[in-house]
């Protein structure tokens, strides 16, 4: 989850902030927090670089880091990801399972996670589920 | 007989009984309306319906149209589902109509094959079919019917659209003949247990399917109709393709089918459509996430407490209570009824300190019903809007303190309004631990409508400090209850599992209706207990036994509440229902009886009483006798210890004393 494509939010340029040439040469580059769109030069915050900015983003748009990194499940992605099921782990009790299936959420379901906190909300098909996360761990996704 | 035999059943002339099927909260409820022109309650959440219900169709002459609760899938996985699948194997029916959601085909017909292989005639209504347009879902309507083998009907309910069809869909159904083929060592056992059995309510095979895939409706239904030696054979045949099978029976059958039902949607589903966004769309996301969540859930709260303790308890209650009743009706009628009436006796009992109008009447129609009307609306909109599940999320940290998960926030909420209505409920609870936890927490901490009414409109008159206190304690009493319960109780905590119906703006007649049918259950509930109650406080006054009984009760009242002596009657009023005795302090109150401290503890302590006699039998219904005694037992007690203990404390910080 290593992107650091930003988009310019005056241009619509995209570019990468790590090379931004000018940058590096700054004095002031270390702690800075602010980023400069090299086509068009408007300047922004440089969200993942300002903490006050992650915190607000965060409590706006509810996108934590994921905790833990359980590769492949349902609680890996970010808000916002779509992604495909794989599989339901049998760690799941049968009745879960069953109950999972008859919602629609087979493997090769096209979902979208909604939020990752307090619970786990996503959506497919026409169907919205809220799951606690350790149901939600055993849903196993391949990201788009 | 062989594993296609089907009760026999062509048009449907002749007397009986249809069942409406569908999963939870797709509007099986809302056709059952349209059908039979009968009220049954329609909300916007998964687990309305708990109960069975009937009805005459109105255009279907003979035939009794049977409204269930939701299920997901079978085998069923909670009580309300258990009663559907009961409904299926006790009522030899003459059809089944399934309803289902148009924009979620691959839900409904995982539903409809399981259904279409019980063998009854059956009829599917895709029902909020206007949604599945809004949101460019296409369907192949009559390939699906085609390759089905059973008419598929469009519907909309809240719109009135496709009755006609399907009541005449109804009328000329068939059994439809859908064959699924599993795994060849069910099928070889599915074939060994229908060997055995004869005159089964549904198709012998699908019987077969169900109690392999270890169906305790499926298992009792067979335990009752065979003899004992043919059930034990079914048993270990089970257990032996069990050992053979790498995976659990269930799971291969839901398999297959599940594969069977793909197919079918590529083959029907032309446009799967686009999701909703619309503002009801992003204000449902808002509403589940922790900060925009909690803001919108204390917006709403204050929206309550202005509609239903301001205006209903304050503004509504003061024009009823204290001038059309205290000003100009029972003045006037006392006086009247003095004046006509030979006997002083008969007038007292009519009129009197303890009279059926001036006491029962009034506390029932100006105290009482000006808070539950203005709260049923309220409550209405909300239920109608889908906001209560998306609390399921929003809680559900609380109630995993409290060994529960967020479902439990919906017959909590409902609470709020009838705890009676609220434990019915619990049905919707995954397991029997949460069930009785819920009942407990239910009558212990949750006020109902009624009482909150009149328990804000006391604690209004006071300070906000005192609603802090009052509802703080509350709370309080509910977690530490919940945890101490919750550890007890045997029994492991289930994770949050819930459907988010989407958000809909609220149908106005639909409110309107609810809050109308709610209204004359309170009035034909609680207008004769109440009387029943006066009555009772009349005879007891009359024969000096209230005085001693008041005398009886002085050390508990007043040496441990600390309250004056006379609200000892209002206590006995609320063992009949805690509102009746709130409505007795709340007089007490206004007759400037009781000081702040006084009130505070008079109203905690009532507010942990056990509802009302309804919900007690409620609780022996649902729960059993034990359950409900166990409970009993806990509630009185616990109620005047906090009671008593708050005194003391209040006492000691010297707080509204
Ligand atoms: N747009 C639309 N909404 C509908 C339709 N039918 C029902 N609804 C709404 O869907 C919600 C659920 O309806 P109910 O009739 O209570 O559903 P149910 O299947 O009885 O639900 P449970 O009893 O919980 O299983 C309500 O808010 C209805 O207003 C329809 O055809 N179109
Ligand atoms: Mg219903």
């Amino acid at each position: 989850m290593n992107r650091e494509t930003v988009i310019c939010s005056m241009c619509g340029h995209r570019f990468n902030a790590d090379q931004l040439g000018a940058c590096h040469t700054c004095p002031l580059h270390k702690s800075c927090n602010l980023l400069c769109c090299p086509y068009c030069g408007y300047q922004m915050v440089h969200v993942r670089r300002s903490r006050l900015a992650r915190l607000a983003s965060r409590l706006l748009a509810r996108s934590p880091q994921p905790r833990t990194s359980t590769s492949g499940s349902l609680v890996t992605l970010p808000p916002g990801r779509t992604a495909r099921v794989v599989a339901l782990a049998p760690s799941l009790p049968p009745a879960r399972q069953a109950y999972l299936q008859a919602c629609g959420l087979v493997p090769g379901c096209q979902i979208r996670i909604v939020q990752q906190s307090p619970v786990t909300v996503v959506r497919f098909d026409h169907t919205e589920l809220a799951l606690e996360r350790e149901l939600a761990e055993a849903v196993q996704v391949e990201s788009d | 007989m062989s594993c296609h035999a089907i009760p026999a059943g062509a048009a449907l002339t002749s007397d009986g009984s249809v069942a409406m099927v569908g999963q939870p909260n797709v509007g099986k409820s809302a056709l059952f309306q349209r059908l039979t022109g009968q009220y049954v309650t329609v909300s916007n959440y998964p687990g309305t319906t708990v109960e069975i219900m009937r009805g005459r169709a109105r255009d279907l002459p003979n035939l009794t149209l049977v409204d269930t609760p939701g299920i997901v899938t079978f085998p069923p996985q909670s009580e309300d589902e258990i009663a559907t699948e009961r409904v299926l194997l006790d009522e030899s029916l003459r059809a089944i109509l399934q309803v289902g959601d148009a924009k979620n085909i691959r839900r409904t017909l995982l539903l409809t094959v399981q259904l279409a292989e019980m063998g009854l005639p059956m009829v599917l209504a895709l029902n909020m079919m206007d949604e599945a347009l809004d949101r460019g879902v296409r369907l192949d309507l009559a390939g699906l019917s085609a390759r089905l083998a059973l008419p598929v009907v469009p519907t909309s309910a809240v719109r009135g659209q496709g009755i006609q069809e399907l009541t005449e869909a109804l009328l000329s159904t068939q059994p439809p003949r859908l064959h699924i083929s599993y795994h060849t060592d069910i099928e070889q056992a599915v074939a060994a247990i229908c060997d055995g059995l004869s005159a089964t309510p549904i198709s012998p095979r699908s019987l077969a399917l169900l109690f392999l895939s270890r169906d305790t409706v499926a298992e009792s239904w067979l335990h009752q109709h065979l003899p004992d030696h043919t059930y034990r054979a079914l048993c270990s045949r089970r257990r032996q393709l069990e050992q053979t099978l790498t995976e659990p029976v269930a799971a291969s059958i839901q398999k297959t089918r599940l594969a069977f039902v793909q197919q079918l949607v590529d083959n029907v589903l032309l446009q799967p459509g686009t999701e909703a966004t619309g503002i009801g769309q992003r204000l449902g996301l808002l509403a589940t996430r922790p900060l925009t969540g909690t803001l919108i859930l204390l917006g709403v709260l204050a929206a309550l407490y202005w509609f239903v303790g301001l205006f209903g308890a304050g503004t509504l209650v003061d024009l009823l209570e204290n001038w059309l009743f205290g000003t100009i009706i029972n003045p006037r009628l006392s006086a009247w009824v003095y004046q006509l009436s030979p006997f002083p006796f008969l007038s007292d009992f009519l009129v009197g300190e303890y009279g059926l109008w001036t006491m029962g009447m009034t506390y029932a129609l100006a105290l009482i019903l000006p808070i539950v009307t203005t709260f049923f609306l309220a409550f209405g909109i909300m239920e109608d809007s889908g906001y209560l599940p998306r609390l399921a999320v929003l809680s559900n940290r609380l109630f995993r303190a409290l060994g529960l998960n967020g479902k439990a926030v919906l017959p909590m909420v409902l609470g709020l309004g009838c705890v009676t209505m609220a434990t019915l409920t619990t049905r919707v609870l995954e397991n029997r631990r949460d069930r009785l936890l819920v009942t407990l927490l239910l009558a212990l901490a949750i006020p109902c409508s009624a009482q909150l009414g009149v328990v804000m409109g006391m604690l209004a008159g006071i300070s906000f400090t005192a609603t802090l206190m009052w509802a703080g304690v509350v709370f309080l009493i509910l977690l530490f209850v919940g945890r101490l319960a919750a550890r007890l109780l045997p029994g492991q905590r289930t994770p949050l599992l819930v459907e988010l119906p989407p958000l809909r703006p609220p149908l106005p007649g639909n409110v309107l209706l609810k809050t109308l049918a709610r209204l004359e259950w309170y009035l034909k509930e609680v207008v004769p207990l109440f009387l029943l109650g006066t009555a009772l406080l009349f005879i007891l006054d009359k024969t000096g036994l209230l005085q001693t009984i008041i005398e009886a009760g002085r050390p508990l009242v007043s040496g441990w509440l600390g309250l004056p002596p006379e609200t000892s009657a209002a206590f006995l009023m609320g063992f009949l229902r805690r509102d009746f005795g709130a409505a007795g302090l709340f007089l007490l109150a206004s007759q400037g009886l009781l000081k702040p401290a006084q009130t505070v503890v008079a109203i905690v302590t009532i507010t942990l009483f056990i509802p009302c006699i309804a919900s007690v039998m409620m609780i022996v219904k649902e729960r059993g006798w034990r359950s409900a005694a166990g409970i009993v037992a806990i509630v009185f007690p616990l109620a005047f210890l906090v009671g008593g203990l708050l005194n003391r404390i209040l006492l000691t910080i010297g707080w509204g004393v």
